[in-house]
């Protein structure tokens, strides 16, 4: 019978508060990494991002195309973490839930990592080309929350994909 | 860690049947033009939709390009819309009908020092004969001059899908360099 090519590979359910959220150890069998999470804010409207290995260098890129409340746009920016989202409109708050999926080709091979993501709520949509400009293999991965913490039922899935 | 299989549960029983499953993948060790996939008529039987994923990176100088894919070798009958940002700016275009390919995505040109483009791709009713092939793409590169963007994509023909095949719009252009790579999944339904 032939197998999965999709596996998930570790999932986190908050029953509390938690300012970071990090999937480790992860098995370099895979060839992409798919990171879905589903994330409300525990006291305010949060900024947050994903770092790879612990870096917070100023490694991560960024190109965005967007619709939310201000009309359409798009920006180019470099950051310590690749931001899940650049606009206001695309943050968690207390009472808006959004969802973030990220994809994070070849994070095993000797090359910069490409990434696409989007991010949907009720205030906008959004997509993002990525990259994390360092050649090493990705072991972990950490979801961080830069202006307040991911509150209680906010969910995280990460999966591999054999290629 | 270890991984748990996303696999469904059959509507008939306890059988766990896989959703998403690796058909062939392409590693690119020196460039190549073009990049083919072939003898898909087998998979009819056991899949409804095709998915691809990538990261390519082209023997193009700019920074960053369209590839192209046609399907059955055969020149006619696509049809695309494109969203696209460029970092400054989001642009919208209707490339017609009747083109003589849909497109991959964005790939990256080898202008940017290693950049590598990423893509997904998904092939709808891949295998219908009654059904005309709606193609959607989201891919990007993260770069100066860079691009992301959900391309739509059409071939207005109802034959299934026997192969497909992965082009640079540029001739005499390299389509992917050494470190590129394309995957083909089936997906059940």
């Amino acid at each position: 019978m032939t197998t999965n090519s999709f596996d998930l590979l570790a999932s986190s359910v908050l029953t509390s508060n938690a300012s970071t959220v990090t999937f480790g150890s992860i098995s370099g069998l895979y060839r992409d990494l798919i990171l879905v999470c589903d994330i409300v804010a525990a006291t305010t409207t949060m900024n947050l991002g994903v770092r790879f290995n612990a870096d917070n260098g100023n490694n991560y890129f960024a190109l965005n195309m967007r619709a939310d409340s201000f009309g359409i746009g798009s920006s180019l920016t470099t950051q310590t973490e690749f931001r899940l989202t650049q606009r206001g409109d695309g943050q968690p708050s207390t009472t808006r839930r959004t969802s973030y999926m990220v994809q994070i080709f070849d994070y095993a091979e000797a090359k910069g990592k490409p990434i696409l993501s989007k991010t949907n709520n009720s205030s906008i949509t959004e997509i993002q080309s990525g990259r994390w400009a360092n050649t090493s293999t990705i072991t972990s991965v950490s979801i961080v929350g830069l202006t307040d913490s991911f509150g209680a039922t906010s969910k995280f899935y990460l999966y591999g994909v054999l290629a | 860690m270890s991984p748990i299989p996303l696999g469904i549960l059959a509507a008939s029983g306890a059988q766990e049947l896989p959703a998403y499953v690796l058909i062939q993948s392409v590693l690119i060790d020196s460039n190549t033009s073009s990049i083919t996939f072939s003898g898909l008529s087998s998979l009819a039987s056991t899949y409804k939709h095709l998915h691809i994923r990538y990261a390519l990176r082209t023997g193009a100088s700019g920074t960053t390009q369209t590839a192209l894919m046609r399907f059955n070798s055969v020149d006619t009958g696509y049809a695309r819309h494109r969203l696209t940002g460029d970092g400054s700016s989001v642009t919208s275009n209707n490339d017609g009908n009747n083109q003589s390919q849909t497109a991959l995505g964005f790939i990256a040109g080898a202008g940017t020092g290693g950049t590598y483009g990423g893509g997904v791709v998904d092939i709808l009713d891949a295998f219908s004969t009654t059904k005309l092939k709606t193609v959607r793409t989201i891919s990007g590169v993260a770069a100066t001059n860079g691009s992301v963007g959900i391309h739509s994509g059409i071939w207005m023909n109802t034959s299934a899908i026997t192969s497909i095949n992965l082009l640079t719009p540029v001739p005499g252009e390299f389509l992917a360099v050494a470190g590129s790579r394309v995957s083909l999944y089936g997906v059940r339904a």
